[in-house]
């Protein structure tokens, strides 16, 4: 499951840059950059937010 | 610009009266990620557009850029990290060693203050992500003081989010900032790809080779000239010395001795390259180029207001990466400041005395002026602490070679150093003299100062140190 949120978590901060790159090279629409990097915002932050916690629950687990 | 670094200076960190022994040590990794998401804050969208402002041209943004951070990782490598990794203590007690309680008190407060109207400046920043939302009215370049109500309450209720949280969960945040620094400085990225192809769109011009972008950069982004009015022409130097000295507090002021303390070798210094290349040169280059973006399409719009700016790029992500880089960045700031407050006045308690701190940053951020005059306070800044680390590289090298006691106030259980504090304050006099009389910019003087500060403390020590004899 950790494996699998960190994955998401990699690949939802490419996804956060290849839209621009894309639009750079003429390949994509401005629009649909925003409501890219905005999903992808999400996903990141979710992701890692959860990672925390996770981190932080093993950790007062432990130390009980 | 950030100042992250000077946690470990306060007291309530660890191994703050003692070296680093060897098991606490850091790889070189550490400070590469360190460095890289703390240099890419919230004001580099303030100071990118601040060069377009101040008629940049683009051979000398990018050449004054690659020189002038080149200096400041020299800098880092070659004055800051040797001492830390020699003596490995906190920039703190090293100078306590040499100065003296008292002195060091007087420093804290230089500090702190600083530090608050720095964080001042980040809730300005992250104030202006509210104005896309909200269509209060907001301040232009050249404003000094809050121009609408709608921006006095934005200030406000921002300012007095991040003082409640920075005296009540300085951990989340920084636990938040780690999470938020990679993505942060991707849409920094991001915001420079946008920004460019809304250039090329624009202008109409056909990118076919680095020719032709070095073309757009030269004809439409960066085209130099006047400045606009109120600004300050900056040519080649001018950005030199700017990307050189604007963390001049940490390296040459020696602030990072309290970070480079933990360092394995002393070259890991170099990995400040990452902050310096990532922070310090693509995102001011991004946040330049949607500035001169904005100009482009109407000259008349000279306001530098990061959230309409990031929002026209990257849309509401533009707008949390706003809100965000200024809050992550003002947090540590305010906390900072309450530390070195609170170092004078050690039985008041911490969270009072951070929230206070906050309130005094938000008002100052409600003042336009720190954040519009950005560039000038940041070499002011500098300037202010530089004497300081000038006493400190002096008497960690060369004051025994001249036949004197190093670590004074604490061989001689003085509390104030007179040598030192004179250094200082008699070398700031001289600054202000060079820049209001001889004409030499205050981007510049800190260069002069630096010799200054360091003859001036051989000098008066020579005498000083004849007079009051050491008692160890």
């Amino acid at each position: 499951m950790k494996t699998l949120i960190q994955l998401i978590g990699y690949i939802s901060i490419i996804v956060l840059i290849v839209p621009s790159m894309l639009y750079l090279a003429g390949k994509v629409e401005l629009d649909q950059v925003k409501t890219i990097m905005l999903i992808a915002t999400v996903v990141w932050f979710g992701a890692n937010i959860i990672l925390a916690w996770h981190l932080e629950n093993k950790l007062m687990g432990k130390d009980k | 610009m950030s100042e992250e670094q000077n946690q470990t200076t306060q007291p309530g960190t660890e191994f703050e009266r003692e070296p680093v022994p060897q098991r606490a040590r850091l790889g070189f990794k550490s400070f590469i990620g360190m460095y890289a998401g703390e240099h890419c804050a919230g004001t580099e969208l303030m100071l990118g557009p601040l060069f377009v402002a101040a008629g940049v041209s683009a051979f000398d943004l990018i050449g004054g850029l690659i020189l002038g951070n080149a200096l400041a990782v020299l800098s880092w490598m070659l004055m800051c990290a040797p001492i830390a990794t020699r003596a490995r203590l906190t920039l703190y007690y090293q100078l306590e060693k040499i100065c003296g309680r008292r002195l060091v008190t007087l420093y804290n407060l230089t500090n702190g203050v600083m530090f608050c109207f720095l964080a001042g400046a980040m809730v300005t920043v992250s104030a202006t992500a509210l104005g896309v939302w909200f269509k209060f009215d907001m301040p232009g370049l050249n404003d000094m003081y809050p121009n609408s109500v709608g921006w006095v309450l934005a200030v406000l209720v921002l300012g007095a989010l991040i003082a409640v949280v920075a005296a009540y969960g300085y951990n989340t945040v920084a636990k938040f900032a780690n999470i938020a620094s990679p993505w942060m400085v991707l849409v920094f990225l991001a915001f420079g790809f946008i920004g460019l192809k809304q250039f090329i769109d624009v202008t109409g011009t056909q990118i076919n080779s680095v020719g032709d972008l070095w073309t757009l950069a030269n004809t439409s982004i960066w085209k130099g000239g006047d400045p606009l009015p109120g600004q300050v022409k900056f040519t080649f130097w001018h950005v030199t010395f700017f990307g050189w000295f604007c963390n001049m507090a940490m390296h040459i002021g020696m602030s990072d001795l309290s970070v480079f303390r933990f360092a394995k070798k002393s070259w890991y210094g170099v990995a400040s390259g990452s902050g310096m290349y990532v922070g310090h040169f693509m995102a001011w280059i991004s946040a330049s180029i949607l500035y001169a973006y904005q100009l482009h399409l109407n000259s008349a719009d000279t306001d530098v207001l990061p959230g309409p700016l990031a929002y026209r790029a990257a849309g509401i992500a533009g707008i949390l990466c706003v809100i965000i880089a200024g809050w992550t960045t003002a947090n540590p700031t305010i906390y900072r400041a309450g530390l070195a407050f609170q170092a004078i006045i050690p039985k008041a308690s911490r969270f009072k005395v951070t929230l206070a701190t906050g309130m005094v940053a938000t008002i100052a951020g409600m003042f336009p002026a720190f954040a519009m005059k950005l560039l000038d306070f940041v070499a002011i800044y500098g300037m202010l602490l530089m004497p300081m680390g000038a006493v400190i590289f002096v008497d960690f090298w060369l004051i025994k070679k001249f036949g004197l006691q190093s670590y004074y106030a604490e061989a001689s259980g003085k509390l104030f150093n007179w040598a030192a504090g004179a250094a200082w304050l008699v070398t700031l006099g001289i600054c202000l003299i060079l820049v209001k009389y001889a004409g030499i910019q205050i981007y510049f003087v800190s260069l002069p100062g630096w010799f200054v500060a360091a003859i001036l403390y051989v000098v008066i020590s020579k005498f000083y140190q004849k007079k009051v004899r050491p008692t160890a």
